[in-house]
């Protein structure tokens, strides 16, 4: 399957650059699915809306193409995925020698998987539920609802799912 | 659940010293990674969010991140979500 990632980056008129050399990958202490290249999947209003909310009017999106197929770790989409991401958090904390006090978070235990254990996959991707207004209540007495608008990211580890020839900047529009 | 993923970690945990575990697991830390811990990322996905959930989700939003450029090569001109 073929999905639309939108890329945001601040404005420091450099965009020539950045569509000859492709997305910026992420190595910061914020990456919340690990080390690689962030894309939101698909709705262009949560790249804006971060692009407001950090850099005000300067800033940048980029869009591209990305294959979501066998070597995605869909943790949005796949409930095989997300139970076995459960088990091998369990593993790891039932089973490493962790001292007191250690948390085992998302991204520690991601880069461990890569780093030593040999995680297959080239991309993660998931998911958060910010927005109330995009809910739908499955009806009853109960307070469930589905949800309609979540921010999905893409962290591509690799970018060989990845478009390059589709990589461009659409916004502003120049 | 038996995955191959599963079952490389099982493996690798059972055939290292606590003092190779320390290492490996230090190297982790070195990273400085601060994302959400399990409990804020389960939470996050759980597909029956009810309202008052949804509206802690709004103070721990996982995606309020300042991503900044440091890849070799690239030169430091951006920050990226």
């Amino acid at each position: 399957m073929l999905t639309i990632g939108y890329h945001t980056l601040q404005d420091r008129d450099n965009v020539d650059d950045i569509e000859n050399s492709g997305p910026i990958k992420c190595t910061t202490k914020a990456a919340w699915l690990g080390h690689g290249y962030y894309f939101w999947d698909y709705n262009m209003h949560w790249a804006h809306n971060f692009g407001k909310s950090r850099y005000g009017e300067s800033y940048m999106i980029f869009e591209a193409e990305i294959a979501l197929n066998q070597e995605t770790y869909d943790l949005y989409g796949n409930v095989r995925h997300k139970m076995e991401f459960k088990e091998l958090w369990d593993e790891l904390k039932e089973n490493g020698y962790f001292e007191i006090g250690e948390e085992i978070t998302v991204p520690k235990l991601i880069e461990y998987l890569k780093r030593y254990i040999g995680f297959s996959y080239s991309s993660i991707r998931a998911a958060d539920t910010p927005d109330r207004e995009s809910r739908i209540s499955y009806g009853g007495k109960r307070d469930e609802y589905l949800i309609l608008n979540e921010r999905v990211q893409i962290c591509l580890i690799t970018k060989k799912n990845l478009s390059l020839q589709s990589f461009r900047v659409i916004y502003p529009e120049f | 659940m038996n995955t191959p993923l599963l079952q490389k970690l099982r493996e690798h945990l059972s055939s290292i010293s606590k003092e190779q575990f320390r290492k490996e697991w230090t190297d982790i830390e070195s990273l400085g990674l601060e994302g959400p811990n399990y409990e804020e990322f389960i939470q996050a996905l759980s597909t029956s969010v009810k309202v008052t959930d949804i509206q802690i989700l709004n103070v721990k939003s996982l995606f309020n991140l300042e991503l900044v450029n440091v890849q070799a090569g690239e030169s430091s001109f951006a920050t990226a979500a």
